[in-house]
């Protein structure tokens, strides 16, 4: 019961060929995926498969829909059915409006808890997906928004007490310590939480008008509320889930900023008292209430929506929630900002909050902050401080709240021109905020379709890529997807935040501390305890797939204790080598990590390294002209709605960053930097390609680069790789990074040279590196680094070669 | 090099912040001594500004990929200290981790994602470099204590005393070769055995002057000065490379060195080499030439704030020693030439006679 990556893939190819106006292709394509898909996977693709429909003329249009409906009504009524999954009874289809949404979604959340437990993607994902489409189509038109919006949201919290206590119980019958259960329990809920929110995000740009917003925006916050009401009532070994809730506030609280304020009260009306410690229901209720009610003057094709919630864990704790407001041609930005803990005393919090230009800042203040606030009339600093937490109490401060939102939506519109842009969009990305991040995820299908054409295959994988290409995003998104597989991903990065994480690393770790003889069933040992804690699966007999990620401080590691331990050697390193080669015998074994060769250690004595095979792991898909790629929406969150683009442009940022995603955020900051220094207007037209052309010209040019303050990472890596330090010690890494030097060199306009000039070119460095030319080649291309295309070596990323050229040197 | 709380705290605010850098390492080498004794003095001394000292004790470290992941066990190990700051909400941290050992790797590892607890970009990943404080603070040579500047000028001193104590001995035994010797040293003039004997009594007053007070040499090379210092300094001053080499060579001859013994060069001296190869005898007065010349410009940009630019203190420290190895080396080398004056002066008499 999902969408699976092949009919993702159809979809994208399907929506780049009515692009390019070849409609006959389309057409068959269409038709061709509409008869193939089982009942439920067309179920779930249903509203994707409309969408492209819709992009027909008239008489296409009209047979293709009547295509798919009769499909669906064929299916349903079970004639052809080529269902091939294992269910009970099949449940209710959300495609079938005879019933209320909620019922509905009862009988799918039911069937999801029963047969796709946990498996937050992609059986999760594909049907509150379809449910939120739903929501936003049927409810508005019913008048009964309010009623089954309450309903629900009693779903959801039925559903969330079930799987959380029974993950929990079930984890803990299995010998997993009340601790790591704990902790993946309230993982658990974030994950459900964060899908929610990723969805709600994809679905908003979709939004037309008051009415399909107040849907999204009920159905969501129902939701999101249902499931932690629904987790704070399970009970966790006679812990309530509330205080599981209340011991890990930075799991749920960027969540509920997406809740409309009457979801928050009945939320915090549940949540016990001890709570109240902190003024999340005061301050964030009367918050969440205000902006509810300004929605309600938002009529027609106006909205107002949540747009981002972030939460600085920095004291004193903050959540700051952004709203974007569209009126016409106005697209505002109103930032709430909330203290939800403790009484703010001194300025400077304060401050820090106006620095992030809240348009209201809601805090109990200190003596200190009141005189301040009242001596110079601050405006916009709302204190809490003389209000109780109760309902009238609640409504009154939410009342003060509002009054000033009113006042700055108002002088927004008479502001300054709306039009010229001020402001650096894809510097909001957060880059370096892990929790943050979690609400910017895009769902990859290449990464699963990449798993899923190894389905049933056993060895040692190598999956290299570039740093920050996501593949560690990638590896954790994995985790518990796959039809006969249970994928299992383990980092050997020190994760204090995700201790699960760590427990490979920690077991390898031990084992040369303690430096015994290894037992035999060590390493089958520790992946099944990483099994049953990180996928709440039993691995008794199932194909396991298992993820070492940073693998090559698995070999540092190993290769650091066995250089002055001879013994270390024989009682555990080789050991643990001949029982990874044993594993993959039956089970698939892959190392992530940057560099290819990190594993040639001890091969003289292992017979780990013959059986390593490298394989290509893909950065952000694109397909030119698709209007919706993996790339594309990557791209479209980090511009925001603020800048739309058209196709030749998200072409023209690929061939620049090859999907990259770290990069192309540093490249849209660079490029919205530029438009403000060339005073570029909004809302007239989409970004262009020519204007990502002028771009390049002035900023992309070596001397431009040298000076360029927006790819330090990757600057600085580049450098590193390029220093006489890595020539000795990272002899691949370097020799890469000088490959991509030379041919940014040498063809500073194309980036591209044929075969046998690039033999040329990188024979010298290749033989002062002692790597073969052709690995060299076919291990940097795998990797991201090279392309090699129909007899054409090119850059992987080309601003990675831009970057090599323009690295300042580093003396080591 | 062993460095001074106070000091490390002074190199620490030598180094400029990068723009935008927020937290920042130092590895700090400490060979010897109380690490642990080091990191509370550095506690005191630093007082309530943003900067921790942390002591490494594990063996991490040793592999690239995992230098930052490396940092952030070190971080968890050292919890308390930098939770304290969270108090005070510092703008900017740095961190010195006192080791033992040189930190030499490639930094190319993934970025880390900082504690919720830490009291900078809590829970934000961030990518920094590490670098070796000694490497990377640089100062005037004016403000480098560590070039131990007194040590060098009585270094320097004892050389030019044992030299002047030498070409004594000469006079004594050979006044014809003190001539030559005196010659060499004063090019424009014309010497004779009482013009030698008459420079000879400058340089002996001149040494008799400064003896008080060796740690406060200082030479100078003034046209109007007579010592035996300022002599050599002229020369080499006013030299090419080939011509230094053929003065040490004629000074080499002078001495009566036979080349028995092989100095080995100061740093500062293989610069000076000359295109032909010299024999070992006169390596050792071209090295003694050099070496002083290298101990006159050393005292004087460390006695002038202006004009000079900064450098690494461990590029300064290491010059230094070598300088001073060498100055000591010298000074024994040129006593030795006369205290075995009379089986080697035998020698050499008879090497000449031949």
């Amino acid at each position: 019961m999902a969408v699976s990556p092949q009919t993702r893939s159809t979809l994208t190819e399907i929506s780049a060929l009515l692009s390019e106006n070849r409609i006959q292709d389309a057409d068959s394509k269409t038709r061709e995926l509409i008869s193939r898909l089982s009942s439920s996977e067309l179920t779930l693709a249903s509203s994707d498969i409309e969408a492209q429909i819709a992009r027909f003329m008239n008489q296409r249009r009209r047979e293709l829909g009547l295509l798919l409906k009769s499909r669906h009504d064929r299916l349903a009524s079970g004639a052809t059915s080529s269902e091939s999954e294992v269910v009970v009874r099949r449940p209710l289809s959300l495609l079938d409006t005879g019933e209320p949404l909620s019922l509905r979604i009862r009988h799918q959340l039911h069937h999801l808890a029963f047969n796709f437990i946990f498996k937050w993607a992609p059986n999760y994902r594909d049907v509150l997906k379809l449910t939120l489409s739903r929501s936003i189509e049927e409810l508005p038109p019913t008048g009964a928004l309010e009623i089954q919006v309450a309903d629900i949201g009693e779903e959801f919290a039925s559903h969330s007490i079930d799987i959380f206590q029974r993950g929990y119980i079930y984890q803990t019958s299995r010998g997993l310590s009340r601790d790591v259960a704990e902790i993946k329990s309230i993982s658990g809920v974030q994950s459900f939480l964060d899908l929610l929110v990723s969805l709600y995000l994809e679905t908003r740009p979709k939004i037309e008008n008051a009415a399909q917003a107040n849907a999204l925006w009920g159905v969501t916050s129902a939701a999101i509320g249902g499931v932690l009401r629904g987790y704070g009532r399970a009970e966790f070994g006679e812990v309530p889930g509330w205080s599981l809730l209340q011991k890990h506030p930075a799991s749920w609280l960027p969540p509920i900023g997406f809740c409309r304020g009457t979801e928050l009260m009945a939320l915090f009306e549940e949540f016990p008292d001890t709570l109240s410690e902190t003024n999340l229901q005061l301050v964030l209720g009367a918050a969440a209430l205000a902006i509810e009610r300004m929605a309600h003057s938002f009529h027609g094709r106006e909205t107002l929506l949540p747009r981002l919630s972030r939460m600085s864990i920095n004291r004193p704790e903050r959540l700051d929630v952004t709203y974007s407001a569209k009126r016409g041609a106005l697209n505002q930005d109103l930032l709430v900002s909330c203290f939800w803990r403790g009484v703010i005393e001194g300025p400077a919090a304060i401050r820090t909050a106006q620095g992030v230009r809240a348009a209201v800042i809601v805090a109990r203040l200190g003596p200190e902050n009141q005189a301040w606030v009242e001596s110079e009339s601050i405006a916009g600093v709302i204190d809490a401080s003389g209000f109780r937490a109760e309902q009238q109490q609640i409504h009154h401060l939410s009342e003060l709240v509002l009054s000033r939102l009113e006042a700055v939506s108002l002088s927004g519109e008479a502001d300054h021109d709306p039009a010229a842009i001020s402001h650096n969009f894809a510097s909001d990305f957060p880059l370096d905020d892990p929790d943050f991040r979690r609400q910017f995820l895009i769902e990859r299908h290449s990464v699963k379709k990449l798993l899923q054409d190894f389905e049933g295959n056993t060895g040692i994988h190598l999956w290299c890529s570039v740093r920050r290409s996501g593949k560690t995003t990638a590896a954790q998104e994995l985790a518990g997807v796959g039809g006969a597989s249970l994928v299992v991903s383990q980092t050997m990065d020190r994760q204090p935040r995700q201790p699960i994480q760590n427990i490979f690393s920690r077991r390898i770790r031990d084992a040369f501390e303690t430096g015994r003889d290894l037992s035999d069933d060590f390493f089958i040992d520790v992946v099944r305890e990483c099994t049953l804690a990180t996928t709440a699966s039993d691995a008794s007999d199932a194909r396991i797939v298992f993820i070492i990620d940073e693998y090559e401080s698995l070999f540092g590691l190993i290769d650091s204790n066995v250089r002055d331990d001879k013994g270390l050697k024989y009682k555990v390193a080789l050991p643990l080598l001949s029982q990874m080669v044993d594993f993959a015998t039956r089970h698939l074994l892959i190392f992530m990590g940057q560099r290819p060769d990190a594993f040639l250690i001890l091969a003289a004595d292992s017979q780990l390294a013959p059986l390593v095979k490298q394989k290509s792991f893909p950065l952000f898909e694109h397909r030119q002209n698709a209007p919706s790629t993996e790339f594309t929406q990557l791209l479209s969150r980090v511009l925001s709605d603020k800048l739309p683009f058209d196709s030749p442009f998200a072409n023209a940022v690929f061939i620049e960053t090859g999907g990259h995603p770290y990069l192309t955020v540093n490249l849209m900051e660079d490029f919205n930097d530029w438009l403000i220094e060339n005073k570029y207007r909004m809302g007239v037209l989409s970004l262009s390609a020519e204007n990502f052309t002028n771009f390049e010209k002035d900023r992309l040019g070596q001397a431009a680069l040298k000076r360029s303050s927006f790819y330090s990472f990757f600057s600085g890596q580049m450098s590193q790789y390029l220093s006489e330090a890595a020539r000795a010690d990272e002899p691949w890494l370097s020799a890469v990074a000088l490959t991509l030097k030379a041919i940014a060199n040498k063809h500073p306009k194309t980036f591209t040279c044929s075969i046998s000039s690039f033999e040329t070119l990188v024979a010298p460095i290749a033989s002062d590196a002692r790597q073969p030319l052709g690995r060299l080649l076919t291990t940097a291309t795998q990797a991201n680094f090279l392309k090699d295309k129909d007899g054409q070596v090119s850059p992987g990323i080309r601003i990675l070669a831009r970057l090599a050229a323009s690295a300042a040197m580093v003396i080591n | 090099m062993d460095y001074s709380p106070s000091r490390i705290v002074e190199l620490v605010r030598a180094v400029p912040w990068r723009p935008d850098a927020r937290l920042r390492l130092f590895w700090v080498r400490c060979p010897q001594g109380s690490r642990d004794d080091l990191a509370t003095a550095l506690k005191i001394s630093i007082g309530s500004e943003s900067v921790v000292p942390i002591v490494l004790r594990s063996a991490a470290f040793g592999n690239a990929n995992a230098v930052l992941s490396d940092v952030l066990e070190l971080f968890e190990a050292n919890r308390a200290a930098l939770e304290a700051l969270a108090e005070s909400a510092p703008d900017q941290l740095t961190v010195l981790v006192l080791a033992r050992d040189e930190f030499r790797l490639v930094q190319a590892s993934s970025p880390i994602t900082l504690p919720a607890w830490f009291p900078i970009c809590a829970g934000k990943d961030t990518s920094f470099l590490i670098s070796d404080l000694a490497h990377t603070a640089e100062v005037k040579p004016v403000n480098c204590p560590e070039t131990r500047l007194a040590h060098v000028a009585e270094l320097v001193f004892r050389l030019e005393e044992a030299l002047v104590d030498a070409l004594g001995q000469i006079e004594r035994s050979d006044p014809i070769r003190l001539v030559g010797v005196v010659q060499v040293l004063m090019p424009s003039a014309d010497i004779d055995v009482a013009g030698a004997v008459a420079a000879l009594r400058q340089f002996e007053a001149h040494i008799a002057a400064s003896t008080s007070e060796p740690r406060a040499y200082r030479p100078n090379a003034a046209d109007g000065s007579k010592f035996l210092g300022a002599r050599m300094l002229r020369l080499t001053l006013n030299s090419s490379p080939k011509q230094l080499a053929n003065t040490a060579a004629n000074l080499a001859s002078g001495f009566n060195d036979n080349g028995t013994r092989v100095l080995k060069q100061p740093f500062f001296g293989i610069f000076w080499r000359p295109a032909a190869p010299m024999a070992e005898r006169v390596v050792n007065w071209h090295s003694i030439l050099a070496g002083y010349f290298e101990a006159y410009q050393l005292i004087n940009a460390a006695s002038h704030a202006g004009d000079f630019p900064a450098f690494p203190v461990a590029l300064q420290y290491a010059h230094s020693l070598d300088l001073r190895r060498f100055l000591h080396e010298a000074t024994e080398h040129v006593r030795g030439l006369h205290d075995h004056h009379s089986a080697e002066f035998c020698t050499a008499v008879r090497y000449d006679e031949s």
